[in-house]
């Protein structure tokens, strides 16, 4: 009886799995509004002009259950998606998994380059986004204060508001907000403060590693802010937790994505026509402006049955036109060098104009270096500088052992190095 | 009585107990209400009081999406509750009225599998359920569940069966009832609380299940509610719509909520009932 | 067992009324599980090294020396047992304080008491991470408009602080399940012992704790160790709140992330049987301890 129940059951799949029309991609979108609607018309326009059909699939909202969602469904043996839209810190991990693009005149205009791993060419950047500073424009007028280039400008600034505000009754205002949850962007934040000259956390040959003097600082001055800048909740911020405190009128400055200037600028907001957004904060404010680069990739799946219609599309969702479209109907930043400069990109995304120098060079997270091991090396560095922050570790104890364990997994994982036979067993954490 | 001297004190005592009990209860409720009731930047007013505005509500009850996961996980829920009982009545009797070598070994296997978390089976689930062609359908899903609901229904049903009077099974055996005719006629009507209690506590976990539903299924047609909530988004990537959010998980709460009111009294009488020793 | 068990030398009937569920729930644990074991003793692939083939201890020598595991172990154990014995503790107060009500009264009070134990955990963890933000929380803002602080309060700045939080919010969603069932238990209790030891002068307090509380003891102790089952195995709060922090990361919660975020499923299954183990250790030691009061009493 069950056996023949699971018999029939399994026929009922086997029908079913087959029923999918040829020419039919399976996409993955986000489900926010904005950019669920825009992947809607585009696809919709490119399925028409070719013929083929198109079908959407929302991601959760939550990006950290999308990461999870794709190995499992890439790792089946049936295909279940076709095209797929990726946070730039999952392209490592799901490389194996992703079907190669053909190389394209084109491609020298797209920045960041599309993503190569183990000389295989898997994602296209689709569009940008980057750290940056926002700041209570009224605030530093009032006191006349300029828009902070340096960490330190940005650390006596935040308190000399915070300390006269206060004073004429202002008792819930603080000086910085940024993102101290144990997640990604703490990663961002850090690697921020650290700047170039804080050393990489994947040194290749002749590159300062993470524990070095200037990181040693910097993350002993972030420590520093918590508590005297920044309220201690900033350690279980993530953005919109940021966003919430300083769209309430509760901090001077912001460190959030590009996403936060309209919301702040909202009408309702509190502080809408009060704010004002610039590049990040350096060591030395004679350095180039710097903030992590946030991408977002389009790849296919390495087991799709279109493999052809596939590649098409993110063709075409990356072409200048969509590209350009794309930035006037909803204000993204495009993945094209030749498009920052466009009047029409312009005119859609005036803020463009002040944070452009940070497009040109941002600071990269080491996903190409680490292959899959990506999302451990972050898990353990959010960690460890969380540790820091908390005051449960200083600086230096913290980034020595974190270099020790990076050294250890490059080893295992041959980051950086081809293929050696020799596996040496390393530890997998601390 | 002797305590009639202290009544008044102990009486004022108790009001202070639970008052607080019930404020301490409401409040996080009331707060979800009222953030219901807000979006964009009021959203992080923390005025106490918000003017009712059924937008988010009106949202989501015009969408016939919604409609269509609710129907999904009342399908899912009651199916899981009624094949899991269909499937535990008889081996609870078996485990509560018999005594037979091995039944100390099913017991112990059914104590562990309550033991394995859910994730520690989830990517071979997926597997098996791939190959049964289960996947992104609802019955995935009630296959999937059976995983938690069926050891738990066995194991409160069989606690049941345990503590009915021992004659009965004689004299039924006596005047010659079949083993199938005794548990329809005689015992099934005697625990029958029991059954309305696990089917009731089945049904909200399943309702509320959100692990399984995530991982297996994937298009509007077999998604439940949870996962839904989980996918509301605002218009940008980071922002999180939170009045939406908060009605849309007040409006899926409310079937549980109200199988709690309506059955409060059967499952008390069903859970103290049932404890096998 | 009839007379008709003793004739057959095979007891085929209780084996034939446990077959459909046995079978059921053999196609859901037996090869999800064997997959498990399976991948506990394999290779997990590393940065560009694909996995090897072959047999190997390794994961769970890793285990062994992994901090962040240990960590989730303490955690877990610690939300556990708090969480478990906060709201048996509370339970069986509220049950006292109610049974001092009228019926009806007492009725409509646990209706409404019962009300977050029907919310789904992920909801409920949203929900107090939201009130209690240290700039837009509203109990914040209320301690702060009683003049009671001046600035809000971080409460999940420290480790300590995470997992209270956790357990507050299961207090809040379960001691409702355990009021139900200890009420139910107070009023089925033999009122003629209670009028007996009253006549012979003892107070409430002796009352309840020499006859009420040993005649409720079996009720409460499977009650209890239900919830501790559950909140061994708890994953949303953890999820939820503190994502990827491993300070007040539940075992559940580290498993799904060796498994899902990093790829590692070797590791992932070798960290879901050790879970496994400290699950039945810890089921197994409290068992222990709520039986012996009762073998005691008997």
């Amino acid at each position: 009886m069950t056996r023949r129940l699971l018999a029939c059951l399994a026929g009922c799949g086997l029908i079913m799995s087959h029923a999918g029309v040829a020419g039919e991609l399976t996409v993955f979108c986000s489900s926010s509004g904005t950019e669920m609607a825009l992947c809607q018309s585009e696809s919709q326009s490119w399925a028409r002009e070719t013929g083929n059909v198109v079908k959407l699939v929302p991601l959760p909202s939550d990006w950290g259950t999308v990461l999870p969602l794709y190995r499992q469904l890439l790792a089946a043996s049936d295909p279940v998606v076709d095209v797929l839209v990726m946070d730039g810190t999952w392209v490592g991990s799901l490389a194996p998994m992703l079907g190669a693009l053909e190389r394209k005149p084109d491609d020298a205009d797209l920045m960041p380059a599309p993503f190569a791993s183990a000389g295989r060419r898997v994602a296209l950047p689709w569009y940008r986004d980057v750290g940056l500073l926002f700041y209570r424009r009224d605030l530093l007028e009032k006191y006349r204060l300029p828009v902070p280039q340096s960490w330190d400008e940005l650390e006596r600034e935040a308190l000399l508001v915070q300390a006269a505000e206060r004073r004429t009754g202002q008792s819930a205002l603080w000086g910085y907000v940024w993102q101290g949850r144990t997640a990604e962007s703490l990663l961002c934040n850090a690697l921020e403060w650290l700047g170039p000259q804080g050393g990489t956390l994947v040194p290749g040959t002749g590159q300062a590693g993470i524990d070095n003097p200037a990181a040693r600082s910097a993350l002993s001055r972030a420590a520093r802010w918590v508590g005297t800048i920044s309220p201690e909740g900033v350690l279980s911020d993530d953005e919109e937790a940021a966003r919430g405190a300083f769209q309430t009128g509760h901090a001077v400055f912001m460190r959030n994505w590009v996403y936060a200037w309209a919301l702040a600028n909202d009408p309702q907001s509190v502080v809408a026509g009060k704010v004002g957004v610039a590049p990040l904060p350096r060591e030395r404010s004679i350095e180039l402006p710097g903030g992590v680069d946030g991408t977002v990739y389009l790849g296919i799946a390495r087991n799709t049955r279109h493999p052809a219609e596939a590649a098409s599309l993110i063709r075409y969702l990356t072409s200048r036109p969509v590209e350009r479209a794309r930035a006037a109907a909803g204000a993204y930043v495009p993945a094209r060098r030749s498009l920052l400069d466009d009047p029409d990109v312009l005119a859609a995304i005036p803020v463009l104009t002040k944070i452009r120098p940070v497009f040109e060079a941002p600071l990269m997270r080491p996903v190409a270096e680490t292959g899959q091991d990506y999302p451990r090396l972050a898990w353990m560095v959010e960690n460890s500088f969380h540790d820091v922050l908390r005051g449960q570790r200083s600086a230096p104890d913290a980034l020595r052992a974190l270099s020790d364990t990076v050294e250890a997994m490059a080893l295992r994982g041959q980051w950086l190095s081809g293929p050696t036979a020799a596996l040496p067993p390393q530890e997998k954490t601390e | 009585m002797i305590a009639s001297s202290r009544w008044p004190c102990g009486w004022s005592w108790r009001w202070v107990a639970m008052s607080g009990a019930l404020l301490q209860t409401l409040f996080p409720l009331y707060w979800a209400l009222v953030t219901s009731f807000r979006h964009g930047p009021a959203l992080f007013s923390t005025v106490p009081v918000a003017r009712p505005d059924f937008g988010n509500y009106r949202v989501i009850l015009s969408d016939p999406t919604w409609w269509r996961y609710a129907v999904n996980s009342l399908i899912s829920a009651s199916a899981v509750g009624v094949i899991s009982l269909v499937l535990a009545i008889p081996a609870a009797y078996a485990l509560g009225r018999m005594s037979f070598r091995g039944r100390g070994t099913v017991l112990a296997l059914l104590v562990g599998s309550s033991m394995l978390p859910q994730i520690a089976i989830l990517s071979g689930l997926f597997t098996v359920i791939s190959r049964l062609g289960l996947y992104n359908r609802l019955g995935s899903l009630i296959f999937a569940d059976l995983f938690f609901a069926l050891p738990f229904a066995i194991w409160l049903l069989a606690g049941f069966f345990r503590d009915l009077p021992r004659d009965l099974d004689e004299a039924a055996a006596l005047d010659g009832c079949g083993l199938l005719r005794r548990l329809v006629t005689i015992h099934l009507p005697l625990v029958w609380p029991g059954i309305v209690a696990a089917g009731l506590l089945i049904f909200m976990n399943c309702w509320n299940e959100f692990l399984f539903a995530l991982t297996f299924t994937l298009s509007d047609s077999a998604r439940t509610l949870p996962v839904s909530v989980g996918l509301i988004s605002a218009p940008s990537r980071f922002e999180l719509p939170f009045g939406m959010i908060m009605s849309a998980s007040l409006l899926a709460t409310l079937p549980p909520v109200l199988l709690v009111l309506m059955f409060q009294h059967r499952m008390t009488a069903g859970l103290t009932a049932g404890a096998v020793k | 067992m009839g007379v008709r068990g003793h004739l057959k030398s095979f007891p085929w009937q209780p084996w034939a009324l446990l077959a459909p569920a046995l079978i059921t729930l053999a196609a859901l644990i037996v090869v999800p599980l064997g997959q498990t074991i399976h991948l506990a003793f394999s290779h997990d692939p590393h940065g560009f090294v694909p996995a090897r083939a072959g047999m190997t201890f390794e994961n769970f020598r890793i285990l062994l020396g992994d901090a962040a595991w240990w960590h989730a172990v303490r955690t877990t154990s610690l939300f556990a047992l708090g969480a478990v014995l906060a709201e048996t503790v509370l339970g069986i107060a509220l049950a006292v304080v109610l049974q001092g009500f009228g019926s009806r009264l007492r009725g409509v009070m646990l209706a409404i008491l019962l009300l977050p134990w029907a919310v789904p955990a992920v909801v409920a963890a949203r929900l107090w991470s939201w009130m209690l933000n240290d700039q837009y929380g509203v109990l914040n803002a209320a301690l702060v408009h009683a003049g009671l602080i001046t600035h809000g309060i971080a409460w999940t700045a420290s480790p300590a602080g995470m997992v209270l939080l956790m357990v507050m919010i299961d207090i809040w969603q379960a001691t409702p399940f355990m009021t139900l069932l200890t009420l139910a238990g107070l009023q089925s209790l033999p009122l003629e012992a209670m009028e007996a030891a009253r006549l012979d002068g003892a107070t409430s307090w002796q009352c309840f704790r020499h006859i009420t509380l040993p005649l409720l003891w079996p009720t409460l102790a499977v009650a209890a160790l239900f919830r501790l089952l559950d909140a061994l195995r708890m994953f949303d709060l953890s999820s939820v709140l503190y994502g990827s922090d491993i300070d007040g990361m539940s075992l559940s919660v580290f498993v799904q992330m060796q498994i899902v975020q990093f790829g590692a499923p070797g590791y992932g299954a070798a960290s879901a049987l050790a879970t496994l183990a400290v699950i039945g250790l810890i089921v197994a030691l409290f068992w222990r301890c709520v039986s012996w009061p009762r073998g005691e009493k008997a």
